[in-house]
């Protein structure tokens, strides 16, 4: 994964925007990505991504350089994410979260893998996605979440098991 | 070995988290097994299709376009929020644990530490020790690790810092954490192993250590723990008030020590100077510390971390012995660096412009270092232990303050020059000129960085209002937009709370000892939102029943038509809990 030179991290910190935009350049990739199956929607995703580097930059000034650059951007995309997710659901009062989408028609195997992500709760899609997609390690998808290490472990292989057993259950064709 | 225990270590060995010789059972055991193999392909195939998303948008415009013209959009900004408790970080006040006794006041004695500390920092202006390391539960197969090491510290910034792994290691192939930090003035250099997850240990750590030299470096700079923080937890204390300490002395080599029982956050720069480089078992900032101040001089003689479980022997045990200051500070020999593969050029140099100039600073105050990174000129001044930075510039984009002051700020009255913005808990004041931004950060209580601030010569004028700390509030303000308002009363655990108003939502920041803090966030609503994590747990606060989710650390309930919410990575669920019993209505 992308570190940028810490002398990036602190030009962009201190005002420059060229070297802001670097940073935006090096994880853009990822941090789409990730909200793109976090969220389930690629409009919704991108608005989120955007808010991610809006954030990351407020906040520049307070980044340590005691933790990987990388680790620090994806807490915040991961958190931007949760908060879209809590904040459409105090917005629309809801009652319960809807149950798992609709798996969709959609016969292309991309579509499989998001309909059975979306059917995930979050506590496991969440270190799936960070693993998978951002390639953090177990110890910095703990960091970000919050949660021991091996916790993290537990809930990836419990990820991929639900995921197995959705195909399953849905005997959906070969994803 | 049965399926399920199978595919749990081939799932870990799917993501470079299992050594290949540990994972051999599992792939004999899937060689045999189609079941396995079949679930072993999907998540394979699921891994190709995660990475497939093609539709990638560039965000580069948008993104500067918002941040250029509507940083302060109010949907952003609440939605930022859960962030805050971790923004909070980096916070002071010097206060403590408030948990387990909920309304017991302040030990008399323990009111009195933080002042001691502070004032201790301007008659220590060098020291040396041993350093003697025990970590506990690093790695199952390490559940030991002992180093032994020294320190030597000169004011005001300078610090060598040297431990020598001391462990016996199992057979294979262990590389020994030996870690060097040094720092001196404008360089710093660290080498150690090369960081690894501890479930890939042994086989991730490469045998040559890492070495990282940087040089130009600003006075004080915060790309590293300030060297005073590691022999004296000033930044803990900064803004002290009461502290909870044992009420039995202890002895280490003879002298006597104060226990000041606190969280890991209160001590955070302490054990981040210790962690800069070789690998270390992770302390969260929960975690229960004893932190033992020689009774005379207040220098941290020992620090006891306790297990999470709170159980069993400490999971890490620092102790500095031989404490004493050094003969001649002046003559104390900085190892050079290590030839390293790049050595990164942080840009300040010594000597050139320096920007606006205090008329009043502490007593004793004498310039440090002066000069200029780019368009950021830094001033400093030091009594030769205790210092004071200004940074300024004149080519700030806007959009938000200068200087890193975090989410959530507060302002403060400049007497005679106008208003400034309070952030970090206290340790940061920044000021918006016309054509110039500047902080003012240092090692000296708040007030007095307020009182430096206000001495520049520079008016402060409101930030404008696409900026993002314009939604910066007043309580007046804050109790018109939502009433009834609930804020902390009668704690002197935490500094006056930044406020922010968004619509009919309240955000309340408190700062509290070290890295301790809490966001407190109230809006209109009659029932909570559903959960975001299964893992929630219900809990009685303020005669109600509340929500505590654990993984985004966050206290919710319901009370006089309104949802209040409580967040802090940095408190545990009964610290935050006894803060919410001392909510009280604002007048």
């Amino acid at each position: 994964m992308y570190e940028p030179d810490p002398a990036v991290v602190r030009a962009a910190s201190e005002g420059d925007m060229d070297s802001f935009a670097e940073l935006v350049r090096g994880y853009q990739t990822p941090v789409y990505r990730f909200l793109r199956h976090f969220l389930g929607d690629a409009t919704m995703a991108e608005d989120v991504a955007q808010d991610t580097f809006v954030r990351a930059y407020q906040r520049l000034g307070s980044f340590r350089f005691q933790s990987k650059f990388s680790t620090w951007v994806f807490s915040i995309a991961r958190n931007a994410g949760v908060d879209a997710v809590r904040s459409q659901g105090r917005r629309l009062r809801l009652v319960e979260r809807a149950g798992p989408p609709t798996p969709s028609v959609d016969p292309a195997a991309s579509a499989e893998v998001e309909a059975a992500l979306a059917a995930l709760e979050p506590r496991l899609r969440e270190p799936l996605l960070l693993v998978e997609v951002l390639g953090l390690t177990y110890r910095e998808t703990a960091a970000v979440l919050g949660v021991p290490e091996g916790t993290v472990k537990s809930r990836v292989f419990h990820a991929r098991e639900r995921l197995v057993a959705w195909f399953e259950e849905d005997n959906v064709r070969e994803v | 070995m049965r399926c399920d225990e199978a595919r749990a270590v081939l799932s870990a060995a799917l993501d470079g988290e299992v050594a290949p010789d540990a994972a051999a059972g599992a792939r004999s055991h899937l060689a045999g097994c189609p079941e396995c193999q079949t679930h072993i392909d999907a998540w394979e195939r699921v891994r190709r299709e995660l990475l497939a998303v093609d539709d990638r948008p560039d965000l580069v415009a948008g993104v500067l376009d918002r941040i250029a013209h509507q940083p302060s959009r109010r949907t952003t900004v609440r939605r930022t929020l859960p962030l805050v408790a971790a923004a909070v970080a980096g916070l002071i006040v010097g206060a403590t644990l408030v948990s387990a006794r909920p309304g017991r006041g302040p030990d008399l004695v323990g009111a009195d530490i933080p002042r001691r500390v502070l004032a201790a920092q301007s008659r220590i202006d060098s020291l040396e020790a041993q350093v003697e390391i025990t970590e506990r539960g690093w790695h199952p197969s390490v559940p030991v690790r002992r180093f032994t090491g020294a320190l030597v510290y000169v004011a005001p910034e300078t610090m060598i810092l040297h431990l020598a792994d001391r462990t016996e290691y199992p057979a294979g192939q262990w590389v020994p954490n030996n870690v060097d930090v040094v720092v001196d003035r404008s360089m710093w250099w660290a080498r150690g192993p090369a960081p690894c997850p501890t479930e890939a240990q042994p086989r991730c750590t490469p045998t040559e250590p890492r070495v990282r030299v940087v040089t130009g470096r600003e006075p004080f700079a915060e790309d590293l723990p300030a060297p005073l923080d590691l022999v004296l937890p000033a930044s803990g204390f900064a803004i002290g008030t009461d502290a909870l300490v044992l009420e039995r002395e202890r002895d280490f080599d003879g002298r006597p020590a104060t226990g000041v029982v606190t969280t890991a956050a209160q001590i955070g720069a302490l054990l981040d100077a210790l962690h800069v480089a070789g690998n270390w078992r992770p302390v969260p900032p929960t975690a229960g510390v004893t932190l033992w101040l020689d009774k005379e001089r207040l220098v941290p003689v020992g620090v006891d971390v306790d297990e999470v479980s709170g159980r069993g022997a400490p999971a890490l045990e620092i102790r500095l012995r031989g404490a004493a200051p050094l003969a001649r500070p002046q003559d104390a020999a900085v190892p050079t660096p290590p030839a390293a593969p790049v050595v990164r050029d942080a840009g300040f140099r010594d000597g050139e412009e320096a920007g606006p100039t205090p008329s009043w600073l502490p007593a004793g105050m004498q310039p440090y270092r002066n000069g200029a990174a780019g368009p950021v000129a830094a001033a400093s001044w030091s009594d030769g232990r205790a210092w004071v930075k200004v940074r300024a510039t004149e080519a700030w984009p806007g959009g938000r303050l200068f200087g890193g002051l975090g989410e959530i700020v507060r302002t403060v009255p400049l007497p005679g020059q106008g208003i400034g913005y309070v952030g970090e808990g206290g340790r940061k004041v920044a000021v918006h000129g016309a054509g110039v931004d500047l902080v003012v950060t240092g090692s000296i209580p708040s007030p007095d960085l307020v009182r430096v601030a206000a001495s520049l010569g520079v008016r402060g004028e409101p930030v404008p209002s696409d900026w993002v700390e314009a939604s910066t509030a007043t309580l007046a303000t804050a109790r018109a937009a939502l009433a009834p308002l609930l804020v902390l009363r009668g704690s002197k655990n935490y500094a006056s709370p930044s406020i922010r108003v968004e619509d009919d939502t309240v955000t309340l920041a408190y700062a509290g000892a070290g890295d301790r803090g809490f966001v407190l966030v109230q809006s209109p609503g009659t029932a909570l939102a559903p959960p975001f994590d299964a893992d929630v747990i219900g809990v009685r606060v303020r005669g109600r029943v509340g929500r505590w989710t654990p993984d985004t650390h966050t206290l919710e309930w319901l009370e006089r038509g309104h949802l209040i919410e409580m967040r802090s990575r940095t408190l545990r669920l009964a610290e935050l809990v006894d803060a919410a019993h001392q909510l009280r209505v604002a007048r």
